[in-house]
């Protein structure tokens, strides 16, 4: 029992002994601060005082500083105390840097798509699928990060086209003009059948800008087209009666005869 | 053609989300007509809208009612007059009056319908709940409508009787006097006398009256 007390008054007084070098070495850097803050100073504008009032000039904290450099040993040149400030750089950039890699590192959603396809994406677009957003709200952050979450009604095409037209959005909203061009050359890329799946995957992982984008392409491919013309377009087989036909081409006569133009939306 | 390619496979709801960014209603006739999921649709997308307006297409009460009735979730219903001429009827405002959006409204105009009268009106406006903002000008209601206005319409913020020859000062007082949150009144081309809108304001100092 004595040797352990003994030992550990040992440890302790290392310690004591490391705490007051680091407590030293720390005040001797402020000391070159002031020093140096002084010299800048002086050579700024330079005022005669008096011995007396120069020492009620100083602030509380200079004259502490002055106090506890008398007690400092002069052991501790002014090179060692610039290897330690440039170590204390050092790590502290080091720390800086594990951060952000832990925070690149977190920024990671796993996917995996119904054909069996795993995408790792960025987590601001996982955000932009509010399905997979919630997912992760509802599962704790480290079920999220392990393991892939699953998207039963999204193929691996799919998923990827969305993962494009996020980044590509996110690159061309800089200015509307840009965003314009870059949502119609994305909808021109795609053919009836690509749109067809891609927007009931928007739909499911409620991508709220790319649903609207795709909404608008499909509504404005049926504007002003006749139900023949839309039918055969879409590909969509008519299943109405030609008695239903008939009822349904009078019940809405209304809206294809006399539109007065001037003030139609 | 693939059958899972074909865009008929869209689901209802979704359709409906296409459908609601329509602003014409040829387009959604046409649109009902392909086929009966996409009718479904219309009416789904019918139910998501908010304002409604049949400014400049010739209107029947049967057409007005259905769509009205389908569009559950209106705030605002616009039935302004036609350059083809009103054929909206005090029928069709008693049709109207019964569908679910009604209590719900917040602004409704029937801006020159001459073919409505205080039936039809009072009908309409005595199951509104929610009403701050009526268009009634260039109609042929009388103060009957004007104190079903007052008495149904706790909120009303705006009221333009513009041109509504039939209204006199007992109306206007009523009106003033029960709708507490009243700011605007148009009253341009009514028979009222001068000093009957000078006593308006006295009652209701922050009153803007339009002549």
């Amino acid at each position: 029992m004595a040797k352990e007390s003994g030992s550990s008054k040992i440890e302790m007084l290392e310690i004591s002994n490391e705490a007051m070098a680091e407590a030293q070495s720390s005040k001797i850097e402020m000391l070159e601060i002031n020093n140096e803050a002084m010299a800048e100073a002086q050579s700024s504008k330079t005022v005669t005082m008096k011995p007396a009032e120069a020492e009620e000039s100083k602030t509380e904290t200079q004259k502490i500083t002055d106090e506890e450099s008398k007690n400092v040993p002069i052991a501790a040149t002014e090179e060692e105390s610039k290897k330690l400030s440039i170590t204390k750089v050092e790590e502290s950039k080091n720390a800086a840097t594990a951060t952000t890699e832990g925070e690149k590192e977190e920024a990671k959603v796993s996917l995996k798509t119904l054909d069996g396809v795993t995408f790792e994406v960025e987590a601001w677009i996982a955000k932009e699928m509010e399905t997979v957003q919630a997912y992760i709200d509802d599962t704790s952050a480290d079920t999220s990060a392990a393991i892939a979450i699953p998207l039963h009604n999204v193929a691996g095409r799919e998923l990827a086209r969305m993962v494009e037209y996020c980044k590509e959005h996110r690159r061309a909203s800089v200015s509307a003009g840009n965003l314009k061009e870059f949502e119609e050359r994305f909808a021109a890329a795609l053919n009836l059948y690509e749109m067809k799946d891609l927007i009931i995957a928007a739909n499911y992982l409620n991508t709220k800008k790319l649903l609207e984008s795709l909404s608008r392409c499909i509504a404005k491919a049926i504007k002003n087209k006749s139900v023949e013309f839309v039918r055969d377009y879409f590909g969509v087989t008519n299943d109405y009666t030609t008695e239903e036909e008939a009822q349904y081409r009078e019940t809405n006569a209304w809206a294809f005869r006399n539109v007065d133009e001037d003030s139609r939306n | 053609m693939d059958v899972e390619a074909e865009i008929d496979r869209l689901p209802i709801d979704l359709l409906a989300h296409i459908f609601v960014l329509f602003t014409s209603f040829t387009d959604l006739a046409q649109a009902s007509g392909v086929c009966k999921k996409w009718k479904q649709g219309v009416k789904e997308s019918l139910a998501r809208r908010h304002n409604l307006s049949f400014a400049g297409w010739k209107m029947d009460d049967d057409s007005t009612a259905r769509l009205v009735f389908h569009a559950y979730n209106l705030t605002k219903l616009e039935i302004p007059r036609s350059c083809w001429g009103c054929q909206i009827t005090d029928a069709g405002l008693l049709r109207i009056s019964f569908a679910k959006c009604i209590s719900n409204l917040t602004s409704i105009s029937l801006w020159g319908l001459t073919g409505i009268t205080d039936e039809g009106v009072v009908q309409l406006i005595s199951r509104t709940r929610s009403l701050q903002r009526l268009n009634v000008g260039g109609t042929f209601i009388t103060d009957e409508s004007l104190f079903t206005i007052a008495r149904s319409c706790p909120k009303l913020e705006t009221i333009v009787l513009w041109s509504c020859r039939h209204v006199t000062e007992n109306g206007l007082f009523a009106l003033v006097d029960q709708c507490l949150k009243l700011k605007s009144m148009n009253v341009w081309g009514t028979r009222v006398p001068v000093e009957c809108l000078n006593n308006l304001l006295i009652v209701s100092p922050a009153l803007q009256i339009k002549v």
